[in-house]
């Protein structure tokens, strides 16, 4: 068999895609469920996209760096470690910051362009800020149980924690997207 | 833990893709996707899609240029079979979330846009997967050309744009739809 052939690469590369496609659709769902608020507030729509990639992100971030960490021996394959702890914290303070710079940026820009953000400053942040704890909160220590099974399993970051990662924070994101906005009360 | 290497490396890169997400989620918010029903329940399917597949298309493509299979001077000759499983994987999976979606709404009680959230899908995962294919050969054979190792440069860079891509032209179909149909 070629590595390059194209029927082995859709072979292999089929039952991931449509195993993500079903957690992928039932997050869509939801979403859809929330058209009525979207259809209110556009602007909600735009915190879609950057809610859903901090599960991508962070799972790259962490994904790597215990995949590093964990080879070079320098970290104890289990959650109570204390360099996991630090890992765990430190991506979590940097995505909840780098979240809120764009949200600032989408508040700045939104109106720019005639779509109103249609809640007060305070709420507008505070939805960001729950959903990016949120989602943080699911990401991170599945991120870190994921890297571990790779590590003991001898799979590689990129083809096993980043894919779990990345669909799991799309399912979660829209989760904690809605559960945001229903605890500010918009 | 060097938490100082971390916060000068990690944040300014993850400050840059979070501006590119909202740059995505501003013509989201633009394209009037909750005006056509069922089509927000496939949205993060077909974005993830993309990543997934144009994704691995590029990680695979800088493996067989380090094997010398693919050949930087005949980039798409080279690549042909890669090519080939990207289009029809985007083809095939994104009918199967358009239906799955589709499905999803019915049930859940509203009346889907049947034709258009199908319509939307399809011509979203052709027209941005081929684009994505052509710019992945393209940028793996600039670097191999230039020795820059595609794996520290151009997979990275194809996921970030492949996002924004995929959701400038779905929020660009979805209006389309929306408005003229």
């Amino acid at each position: 068999m070629r590595y390059d052939d194209w029927k082995s690469i859709i072979r292999e590369s089929s039952p991931l895609i449509a195993l993500m496609m079903f957690i992928e659709i039932g997050g869509g769902s939801v979403l859809q469920s929330m058209s009525d608020v979207f259809y209110a507030l556009p602007a909600l729509l735009a915190l879609v996209p950057m809610i859903n990639a901090i599960g991508g992100n962070a799972g790259s971030i962490i994904g790597s760096r215990l995949a590093s960490g964990l080879h070079l021996g320098i970290i104890e394959p289990s959650i109570n470690d204390r360099e996991v702890m630090d890992n765990i914290l430190m991506t979590g303070i940097l995505g909840v910051s780098s979240k809120l710079i764009s949200s600032a940026f989408l508040f700045i820009t939104l109106p720019l362009i005639g779509i109103a953000i249609g809640m007060n400053i305070w709420a507008w942040f505070s939805i960001t800020l729950i959903a990016s704890f949120i989602v943080l909160s699911c990401v991170l220590p599945a991120a870190v149980i994921a890297s571990i099974f790779a590590f003991m399993k001898g799979k590689s970051p990129d083809d096993f924690t980043i894919p779990i990662v990345s669909t799991v924070g799309d399912f979660m994101g829209i989760v904690a997207l809605l559960l945001a906005i229903k605890t500010v009360g918009i | 833990m060097d938490r100082k290497a971390m916060v000068s490396e990690a944040f300014p890169a993850l400050v840059i893709l979070g501006i590119v997400e909202a740059i995505g989620g501003i013509f989201l918010s633009g394209s009037g996707a909750e005006k056509l029903p069922g089509m927000l329940a496939v949205v993060p399917a077909l974005i993830s899609l993309r990543g997934n597949i144009s994704g691995s298309f590029a990680s695979r493509l800088g493996s067989l240029a380090h094997l010398g299979i693919f050949d930087p001077k005949h980039p798409f000759s080279s690549s042909k079979d890669g090519i080939k499983a990207a289009i029809i994987l985007s083809i095939s999976f994104s009918a199967f979330a358009a239906m799955l979606g589709v499905i999803m709404t019915y049930l859940s009680g509203t009346m889907p846009s049947v034709t258009g959230v199908i319509t939307v899908t399809i011509l979203t995962s052709i027209v941005s997967s081929s684009i994505l294919a052509s710019v992945a050969v393209l940028s793996v054979a600039f670097s191999f050309r230039h020795s820059i190792d595609p794996d520290n440069v151009v997979v990275p860079f194809l996921s970030t744009i492949g996002d924004l891509l995929s959701i400038l032209i779905m929020s660009a179909f979805i209006w389309l739809w929306v408005v003229f149909v």
